[in-house]
């Protein structure tokens, strides 16, 4: 599903140039579960980003589902992106101005589904996070376990190939935070690829994949589990 | 989509109360001075458009040229009308107006009613074939078809009959000229259609002693003293018209002219243009001014682009509280295209509701505009179309000026940069604030040092002295031979009462049309060498209580019954006209060349030049003669105003014992010299009015900035009060940036407004010099303001705990 090929990425200022991603090359197959971990600044997020198409590679090759994706135009890129991806975040990102269920609607405003669907859908998956009961509530009147499982909804609502997590537990207490893993172990028992940036070696471990970095580049990749 | 747009925009719109609150009245205000601007620009703009056929009509002006000098004038002789139509192929109709001269004022009488009315007009019966009148009893073809007839406005027709029809009643109308009967033969609808001729009243031309001595009066160079309307065929060239136009005047009146010392040509003046572009004089309605319109269009412009100015400073401030939803927006797939959208309809939404309350303001301050326009402007939404479309223009206007920025900028920000937490704070996005309040800042001290010199003029115009004491004279026009063969009783009664100090007469006084004219020269010069000036028929105490100040010589005299016809006084300007010096000039003689017989008399007096009309116009060549054959046109009573109620009561007694057939009218001579500039007055109160709603607008912009970046900045001054910094500290580092932004403006906007200022003032004769002072005192004026408006905000961070704002980061 993703291939890269001496990714680089760097970040110009005035005066200081920094390689974030340092020729990376990785390959993850369609249904793995891949946590990536290293010390803060090492490239982690950097990775996430351009995996993620909201950043672009300075260097180097990224093909997603065999197609180059790396130097794709922004209108573009949002077009692979709506259709394939959805995002968790440490800090969940949600949009104070929505309800939950609006929150997870939002996607699908952006692949056009019929708004029958987007009910559905939207229930459907309130149901299974067990938030159904707060569809109307706005972002800032949830727990922070709550806020991340409405984020996780909102990654899966149009059932993206692939799922980018960065930190999803970072903010979350440990019941919450073991929650979200259950559900993102159980998203990917169901197929869907998950490519997880974490600090902690806890959550690591609920993938089948680590993949560790240093100053920009890929220095191990330890494989956790096999699958059959 | 658009719901989940709208849903998110109201939910930011409650949830950001003071910005929304700020934007929303700032827009609201501005589109509401917008629509009543426009309004007034439309009733301005309507003037004369409802005529038939209007781009084939056009008025016959003429250009005199005496002593090298040229005037023109809406005037034109008699017999032009006629021979147009006759002997040039151009033109299908044509149609004459005549003002008899030395009448102001007819008296009307039907029953026990009677009134006088100036607005009344001799015409051909052509002229509502030529001019378009909305007719309400009756119909224009054949309305005035016989002497005798006469067409008035529904609101004589009101004002005589109350609601009972009109048509076929006889009513009698009577002047110096006499008094007949007339049959109503048509009635128009007074407020229907703006037209450039003020008449109520329209009477044949070939009707009593007027018709008799004006209708087809055979003169092609004197007496031009009708308004001649052509209609053209829809194919005819004006401008090979006009070319004809020499040729016919030298053929009519060539050697005429030449005898007599002058010459002249005709001009054609599209009547479309009349109303507000046309400089000729004897004009037969008020002038529209159209520099006034072009600056109140562009006020009404600028009043909605600093509003427009103002939503997007402010959304652009707070956009770092939109950019997660940006950034989410973006990363869940919606495009640049798709957010700018989504603010754009956000935009609309926000001058959708600022258009509701800007019609709530608009009709709330209706009577106040329609008090300082002078006009009865109405906002019916619902009936009136052209209304509907221009609110319709100025929503989306509005919405795309203020939303277009703030849309792209709000559009542009990468998910990346918000994620990282970078966004929103770039300096581009503040460069261009600051030009948009500069540009804000520009149009408000521009605008108050236009407003500054405006009212200077006006203030000019106001003290000026005119070369008499226009102050404390009750002027009686003398309208009938009835009453003008009274005027000697009349003056002796009421010098009677001893708060009447003098009582004079005239044939005319400032402030009215006077027609009474003559081509005069020196002693040893060519008759055709000759200078034009107004004659004033007065008798000598009018000298006296008028104030004219004598510069030489003397007044006439009492004593000296010679001086009733062998003396003449004439102002300075007429002694330098005729070459003569100041020195030398009494004893010398003044001549004039008549049907080949000359005649003089002797000067024996000379005083100031004074404004026979208003300063608009260069002060004119003014000579006066004793009457005692002709009765004057006006009384004048120099009076002590202490109870100004009751004497003018007894002035109306005294009238009464000996006018019994005519009202009493009476007006302030300083009143009616005044309602020369009440075009200017209400144009510049109108002018006043809204630049003060720009500064008050702009000001709510830059109070909203100023709150924003003390918001934004609260935890260095926390930090800053913690190590010390003073309450004045604080203010003057949130102030100085705006007063920088400020000073810029003011060096922007003085020399665009002093060269604005200029043009406007050139259509003065009599004018102010533009002062430095004036436009430093209106940059202080800015200054001021916005160092108010941003020092108060400045105080609020200022008093703020700064423990607090240390906590909060």
């Amino acid at each position: 599903m993703i291939k890269t090929t001496n990714l680089t990425k760097i970040y110009q200022t005035d005066e200081v140039e920094t390689t974030a991603l340092n020729e990376v090359n990785i390959e993850i197959k369609e249904g793995e579960f891949v946590s990536v971990m290293g010390p803060s600044g090492c490239g982690k997020s950097t990775l996430l980003n351009v995996l993620g198409m909201i950043d672009n590679p300075t260097s180097g090759e990224y093909y997603f589902n065999g197609e180059e994706v790396g130097h794709l135009p922004e209108r573009k890129r949002s077009n692979v992106r709506k259709h394939n991806l959805g995002f968790v975040f440490q800090s969940f990102n949600l949009i104070d101005e929505l309800t939950v269920f609006e929150n997870v609607e939002l996607p699908m405003l952006y692949t056009k589904v019929p708004s029958a669907e987007r009910k559905t859908r939207v229930e459907e998956l309130l149901e299974g996070m067990n938030i159904m009961h707060r569809r109307n509530h706005f972002p800032q009147q949830l727990s922070g376990g709550q806020q991340q499982r409405v984020a996780v909804a909102r990654a899966i609502v149009n059932r993206p190939k692939l799922i980018l997590a960065d930190e999803p537990t970072g903010n979350l207490d440990s019941a919450n935070g073991d929650e979200v893993m259950k559900i993102l172990s159980e998203l990917n028992a169901s197929g869907t690829t998950i490519l997880m940036v974490t600090h902690s070696q806890y959550c690591a471990e609920f993938g089948n994949l680590i993949i560790r970095m240093l100053d920009g580049q890929v220095v191990t990749e330890n494989v956790v589990k096999q699958y059959l | 989509m658009i719901t989940n747009y709208l849903k998110i925009a109201l939910r930011n719109l409650i949830k950001l109360k003071g910005f929304t609150a700020l934007n929303i009245l700032g827009l609201s205000i501005g589109i509401a001075a917008s629509i009543l601007i426009i309004q007034f620009l439309r009733t301005e703009l309507k003037v004369d458009k409802h005529h038939v056929d209007l781009a084939n009509l056009y008025r016959v002006n003429t250009a005199f040229t005496v002593g090298g000098k040229e005037t023109q004038t809406a005037t034109s002789p008699s017999p032009l009308a006629w021979t147009m139509v006759n002997d040039f192929p151009e033109v299908y109709q044509s149609t004459r107006l005549l003002k008899p001269p030395g009448v102001n004022q007819f008296l009307i009488k039907f029953e026990e009613k009677s009134f006088f009315e100036s607005k009344t007009y001799f015409v051909d019966s052509t002229f509502f074939e030529v001019m378009t009148y909305d007719f309400v009893e009756s119909s224009p073809a054949g309305a005035i078809k016989e002497p005798f007839q006469v067409v008035i406005s529904s609101l004589i027709a009101n004002k005589l009959f109350g609601g009972q029809a009109a048509l076929g009643k006889s009513i009698e109308i009577s002047s110096q000229w006499g008094a007949d009967q007339y049959e109503i033969t048509g009635v128009y609808e007074s407020s229907g259609l703006p037209s450039h001729i003020d008449g109520e009243i329209y009477i044949n031309m070939r009707s009593g002693a007027i018709g008799r001595t004006f209708y087809d009066l055979d003169e092609w160079a004197g007496n031009n003293l009708y308004l001649t309307y052509l209609k053209l065929h829809p194919q005819a060239d004006p401008s090979g018209l006009e070319s004809k136009f020499p040729d016919l005047v030298e053929a009519k009146a060539g050697e005429r002219m030449r005898t007599l010392g002058f010459s002249k040509s005709h001009f054609l003046e599209p009547v479309k243009d009349i109303y507000l572009k046309s400089k000729v004089s004897y004009q037969v309605g008020p002038q529209g001014n159209q520099s006034m319109v072009n600056i109140l269009g562009i006020i009404a412009l600028f009043v909605l682009i600093i509003a427009c100015i103002n939503f997007m400073n402010l959304a652009t401030a707070k956009a770092t509280l939109r950019t997660k939803e940006v950034a989410v927006r973006k990363v869940v797939g919606a495009s640049r295209k798709i957010l700018s959208g989504q603010f754009m309809i956000e935009t609309i939404l926000y001058s959708f509701i600022a258009l509701i309350c800007s019609f709530l303001i608009a009709y709330l301050v209706l009577p106040w505009f329609n008090h300082l326009a002078g006009r009865t402007i109405q906002l019916d939404i619902f009936h009136d179309k052209s209304l509907l479309l221009w609110t319709v223009a100025i929503l989306f206007f509005t919405a795309i000026l203020a939303g277009s920025y703030p849309s792209l900028y709000l559009s542009s920000f990468s998910p990346l940069n918000i994620l990282r937490g970078s966004a929103g704070k770039g300096i581009t996005a503040k460069k261009i604030r600051k030009i948009l309040v500069i540009t804000q800042f520009i149009i408000s001290i521009g605008l108050i040092q236009g407003i500054l010199i405006i009212q200077n003029q006006l203030e000019f115009v106001r003290s000026k002295n005119l070369g008499f004491n226009s102050e404390e004279k009750v002027v009686i026009p003398l309208n009938t031979p009835e009453s003008a063969i009274k005027y000697q009783v009349l003056k002796n009664d009421l010098l009677a009462d001893p708060n009447i100090l003098f009582v004079g007469g005239s044939s005319t006084v400032p402030g009215q049309v006077n027609l009474n004219d003559g081509l005069y020269y020196g002693e040893g010069q060519d008759p055709s060498n000759n200078v034009h000036a107004n004659i004033n028929w007065v008798d000598p105490d009018y000298l006296t209580l008028m104030g004219f100040n004598l510069d030489e010589g003397r007044f006439f005299s009492q004593d000296r019954i010679a001086d009733t016809v062998s003396s003449t006084i004439i102002t300075e300007k007429m002694v330098a006209s005729l070459g003569y010096s100041l020195d030398d000039v009494i004893g010398k003689n003044l001549y004039w060349t008549w049907d080949g017989i000359t005649r003089k008399r002797k000067i024996i007096g000379v005083v100031d030049d004074f404004h026979a009309n208003s300063l608009h116009k260069e002060v004119g060549n003014q000579i006066f003669f004793w009457s005692t054959t002709e009765n004057p046109g006006y009384l004048v009573a120099s009076v002590e105003t202490g109870e100004i109620n009751n004497l003018i009561g007894k002035m109306e007694t005294t009238w009464q014992k000996h006018v019994l057939s005519d009202p009493f009218e009476f007006y302030f001579l300083d009143d009616r010299l005044q309602s020369a500039y009440e075009t200017d007055q209400r144009m510049g109160s109108l002018i006043f009015a809204f630049t003060l709603l720009a500064i008050f607008i702009s000001c709510l912009g830059l109070f909203g900035l100023a709150a924003f970046a003390a918001e934004t900045r609260r935890r260095e001054i926390g930090i800053r009060k913690v190590l010390g910094a003073s309450v004045s500290g604080i203010v003057s580092l949130l102030s100085k940036e705006y007063l920088f932004l400020v000073i810029l403006a003011i060096l922007i906007a003085t020399p665009l407004a002093w060269y604005f200022m200029t043009k406007w003032l050139s259509n003065f004769h009599y004018h102010i010099e533009l002062s430095v002072f004036t436009f430093i005192v209106a940059g202080f004026v800015g200054l001021l303001i916005a160092l108010i408006t941003v020092g108060f905000q400045g105080l609020r961070a200022a008093g703020s705990h700064p423990v607090e704002a240390i906590k909060s980061e």
